[in-house]
């Protein structure tokens, strides 16, 4: 058994880190898809026509969650802690470290996803009122998104470094 | 705590504003208003509103009374329809109801007063049904059972003002209490802003009537502007200008100038303006309650309207009386 850090092992920090990134993913795209699909859903028992059209808009928070699991995965797989292979052995540390690398992930995807609801929401007005304009319509929640995936990105880099220093 | 009060509003209102959306372009245009005005008949009229969502209420009206109720039943399906089956909270469809209910108090309790029949007046849009303000009102809430049976063991008639106010007061009181308990904060700006107008109106018509400050106190509905409050004992001795500019004074009004405010009748227009105004707003916000309550707001205003262009027509006015009257209504 390695060292603990604040009482719990390097991969009991892994897991936690990797957990949080997942659930907090999931938790914003669960709000953000509930805001923009419920708008969706008025706007289509009035006019069933736009469905097609709402659809991306509606979907769009979900790729937070997504973000998130690919997260929890990337822990799983750069730290050995799944498959025939598993290292238990991690500097608690080094695991605390990972569990910091996944926090950008964790917060921006849960608060990226909630406010990309309420964009696609309002969105979701322009199309109702002009379908042609449906295009138009996206942009204003992809915009939101930009933060998500830079959140990502940060936390991949960073724990690609992690790996490279404790996993060789 | 605001984030979290904001996402409950965006999912608690979320389907209703969608539907919004989509049936706030089906509100009658400016242009429709104009080729309705510029029809030569009631059957003319019905062709242009033919196209539009009020045209399946009023194809079969043929008289002043007939198209009164045609837009009472649009008004009641919207209720029905929008706002019980939106599944909004019950103190929202409470505000709608409320006004509603106060109309029929007031007109059962003027038939009570003069010794006539109320029920040709009642209507039943409110939450109370029409049937309950008959007899003594044994089924109406305490307030408004209270309110029907005030005046039977006055000695003399009272004035129809002093009713007026006593209603009006009633109202304005059950009005706040519906937008405090439905927890919308535009509601409970909204019960202000009536309150507040409501009042700056009794001040004028005070001043007009040398009212003392004791009756004015009386009269003044509480849960409004402390500022207004404040000139009930200054008010009847006051000129109509020095008046204007102290209500002006207060900011509580909105856009109504010292002009608007030296005479009842241009008071009146100005304020449906003002409404207008807050209304307007709230249409505009993105998401949560605002935009749902704008819009019923919006269909009530529509009936109005369609109240002054269409019966205003049948009852004699000519073309250019009823053009301004509607042009001062959406001013």
């Amino acid at each position: 058994m390695t060292d603990a850090f604040w009482g719990l092992s390097g991969a009991d920090w892994a897991l936690i880190g990797g957990g949080f990134a997942a659930i907090l993913g999931g938790i914003g795209s669960a709000i953000g898809i509930t805001i923009a699909s419920s708008v969706v859903s008025g706007i289509v028992t009035e006019d069933g026509e736009k469905f097609g059209k709402l659809l991306p808009i509606a979907a769009m928070p979900s790729t937070q969650g997504i973000y998130g699991f690919i997260t929890a995965v990337l822990v799983l797989i750069f730290f050995k802690l799944f498959g025939a292979d598993v290292q238990i052995d991690l500097a608690g540390a080094a695991g605390f470290k990972v569990f910091l690398a996944c926090q950008p992930v964790a917060w921006l995807c849960f608060v990226t996803a909630i406010y990309q609801g309420r964009t696609g929401a309002a969105a979701a007005g322009i199309v109702a009122r002009r379908g042609e304009d449906s295009g138009k319509a996206l942009i204003f929640p992809a915009l939101v998104e930009t933060y998500a995936v830079l959140a990502l990105i940060v936390t991949v880099l960073m724990m690609l470094g992690l790996s490279t220093a404790y996993m060789g | 705590m605001a984030m979290t009060a904001r996402i409950r509003d965006d999912i608690c209102y979320g389907f209703a504003v969608g539907r919004v959306r989509v049936l706030e372009g089906r509100l009658l245009s400016r242009a429709t208003f104009e080729r309705l005005l510029d029809a030569e008949d009631l059957r003319e009229q019905k062709r242009v509103l033919a196209e539009t969502h009020v045209g399946r209420y009023i194809e079969s009206a043929e008289t002043a009374d007939e198209v009164e109720r045609a837009l009472a039943a649009s008004l009641s399906d919207l209720y029905e329809e929008f706002l019980e089956r939106a599944d909004l909270p019950s103190a929202v469809v409470t505000f709608f109801q409320v006004p509603h209910d106060y109309a029929n108090l007031r007109a059962a309790l003027k038939a009570r007063v003069l010794g006539v029949r109320a029920e040709a007046m009642l209507t039943s849009l409110g939450s109370v049904p029409p049937e309950a303000f008959g007899g003594d009102g044994g089924s109406l809430p305490e307030t408004m059972r209270e309110l029907l049976t005030t005046f039977d063991d006055a000695e003399e008639l009272p004035a129809i003002d002093d009713l007026e106010a006593l209603v009006d007061r009633a109202m304005f009181t059950a009005l706040a209490e519906a937008a405090r308990a439905s927890k919308v904060r535009f509601l409970r700006d909204l019960a202000t802003l009536r309150i507040n107008l409501a009042n700056a109106r009794l001040l004028i018509r005070a001043r007009t009537k040398s009212l003392p400050p004791a009756e004015i106190q009386a009269r003044f509905v509480p849960g409004g502007s402390k500022a207004l409050e404040a000139l009930i004992p200054a008010a009847s001795r006051m000129s109509a200008a020095e008046l204007a500019i102290a209500i002006a004074d207060t900011r509580v009004l909105g856009r109504m100038s010292e002009a608007d405010l030296t005479d009842v009748e241009r008071f009146d227009m100005t304020a449906d303006a003002v409404v207008a105004d807050r209304m307007l707003a709230a249409r505009r916000a993105p998401g949560g309650a605002e935009p749902v309550l704008a819009y019923v707001l919006a269909r009530e205003a529509e009936v109005l309207l369609l109240r002054t262009a269409v019966v205003g027509r049948l009852a004699g006015l000519d073309r250019e009386s009823v053009r301004t009257r509607l042009k001062e209504r959406v001013s």
